[in-house]
């Protein structure tokens, strides 16, 4: 009879401890649910950061100050979703959507036609996994001066 | 005895199975913290990341807009400057007879302010027409003259009276080494004539806008026939005059350079004409105007270049590696840091 009981108290306590062990289970199942959506929506902030940055820099690297036939990237075509080979729309399989605003400067100088600079905001929409738009934005500001080699400049040999 | 080894047994396995479940627990317990310790690691290494290239971007800008500043003041900025946004550039002089270097150095901040971000570019002002015209006229095809005429005086100068040397008289080979120089491509930059034309400060269809005030490095689509003189003897033009002729009206002057050229190859433009159904490239000087300076053809000119009133003027020429409106502010290659 008191064997019996014994084995009915095991069970008992089984029970309870697979009710705490699955309590556990559960509330790590739902913290690793949670990692991973805080792990996607990292890795969406990250490649929208890597976009908007890219386009930034796409922007910045113009090849000529003023708008050529052949198409290259030129300062003077940098303006509201123009500019650059990246093109504003969707990227990454529709997951992100990239478009930038240009304000220009004031000209450069007296006799310049060309703004001293051009304010550019890059912004780029994406969803997450509840479906809540986020957003990214990055501002840069960028001037009409190429690059020059030191030996163009001829500062070769000098220490600079 | 039975029962008191029955009860012994379960009270064993009782402790045993509450040990096992507070050993998982603790487990899961460290596992979760764990977990959350690495949830947090990886929003912070997300959130730094962000913060730092806004820093950057922060930074780049506020260097952009001290680079206005520099090529607003051009080659007479102070020798060392602190800007009101902490920006700060000093000057130097890396080698004798050059540009002066710049070293700005721009510290910027996120949004949120717990990231900043310094960077550091030098830069320099580069010549836009180092090498100037070796002699009055160059063109394809032209003979050097038989005799060499001499300079009137040059009254355009109101300076101290000083000899101006005849149009030195170069060898065709040399002329069309300096054509080349300027209209055929040089390795992956292309042709010299093409940087200029995007250096240009103004572009304009004609000339009916360039007048004695116009100065600096000015492209024309098209022909060009100015209404009076263009340029003075202190601040002189280069002229470039793409798919055009040039046609200088009575006893006008244009003070510079003027360098007609095609945007296409000579043979596919042959049969154009302009407006005045003249050839496209003709050049014409009425009496008594005349060009101060130097004239450059990428085609051979036609009839007598040698009739053309065109006087070699060194000094006005020298004017065009001196101006501020003849230098182009640049960054120096490779001299971007972010640390």
């Amino acid at each position: 009879m008191i064997g019996n009981r014994s084995r009915g108290v095991s069970l008992i306590e089984v029970m309870v401890c697979l009710a705490i062990l699955m309590i556990g289970a559960a509330g790590l199942t739902r913290l690793h649910v949670e990692m991973l959506r805080v792990q996607r929506t990292s890795t969406q902030q990250s490649k929208a950061l890597m976009l908007a940055q890219g386009k930034l820099e796409e922007l910045r690297n113009f090849r000529t100050l003023h708008h050529q036939a052949a198409g290259s990237s030129a300062y003077e075509d940098i303006r509201q979703d123009q500019g650059g080979s990246l093109l504003a729309g969707v990227h990454d399989d529709g997951a992100l959507q990239l478009n930038w605003q240009v304000v220009d400067g004031p000209a450069a100088t007296e006799w310049s036609q060309l703004p001293a600079y051009k304010q550019v905001e890059v912004v780029v929409i994406w969803h997450d996994g509840n479906q809540n738009s986020q957003h990214l934005s990055l501002q840069g500001i960028i001037t009409p001066y190429a690059q020059a080699t030191v030996h163009e400049l001829g500062f070769d040999g000098a220490k600079l | 005895m039975s029962a008191d080894s029955g009860y012994g047994i379960s009270n064993a396995s009782g402790f045993a199975s509450i040990s096992l479940v507070i050993v998982t627990l603790l487990l899961l317990g460290v596992l979760t913290l764990m977990t959350v310790d690495v949830m947090q690691a990886e929003l912070q290494v997300g959130y730094s990341e962000q913060a730092f290239r806004q820093a950057e971007i922060d930074a780049e800008s506020r260097m952009a807009l001290a680079m206005a500043q520099l090529a607003r003041q051009g080659q007479t900025v102070p020798e060392s400057q602190t800007l009101a946004d902490g920006v700060l550039w000093w000057k130097g002089y890396p080698a004798p007879d050059v540009s002066p270097l710049v070293t700005l150095v721009a510290q910027g901040r996120s949004s949120t302010g717990d990231a900043r971000a310094r960077i550091r570019q030098q830069f320099s002002w580069l010549v836009l027409y180092p090498e100037l015209p070796p002699t009055a006229v160059l063109a394809p095809e032209l003979a050097p003259p038989p005799l060499a005429s001499p300079t009137p005086p040059d009254d355009s100068i109101s300076e101290p009276v000083e000899a101006e040397p005849q149009a030195p008289i170069i060898p065709s080979a040399a002329m069309q080494h300096y054509l080349d120089g300027l209209f055929v491509a040089q390795g992956e930059q292309g042709a010299r004539i093409h940087w200029l034309e995007d250096q240009a400060s103004e572009i304009r269809q004609g000339c009916e806008d360039v007048t004695p005030e116009s100065s600096g490095l000015i492209l024309i689509v098209g022909s060009c026939v100015p209404a009076g003189s263009v340029g003075s003897a202190a601040a002189p033009v280069i002229l470039l005059i793409r798919d055009g002729s040039f046609y200088l009206q009575d006893s006008s002057v244009l003070f510079g350079v003027v360098i007609l050229y095609s945007s296409t190859t000579p043979a596919d433009s042959s049969g154009d004409a302009d407006a005045e159904g003249a050839p496209l490239g003709t050049v014409h000087l009425a009496d008594g105007s005349r060009i101060e300076g130097a004239l450059i053809s990428q085609q051979a000119l036609a009839g007598d270049p040698y009739r053309l009133d065109v006087r070699y003027r060194p000094r006005i020429l020298r004017r065009m590696q001196e101006g501020t409106r003849f230098f182009r502010l640049v960054r120096v290659t490779g001299s971007w840091r972010d640390w």
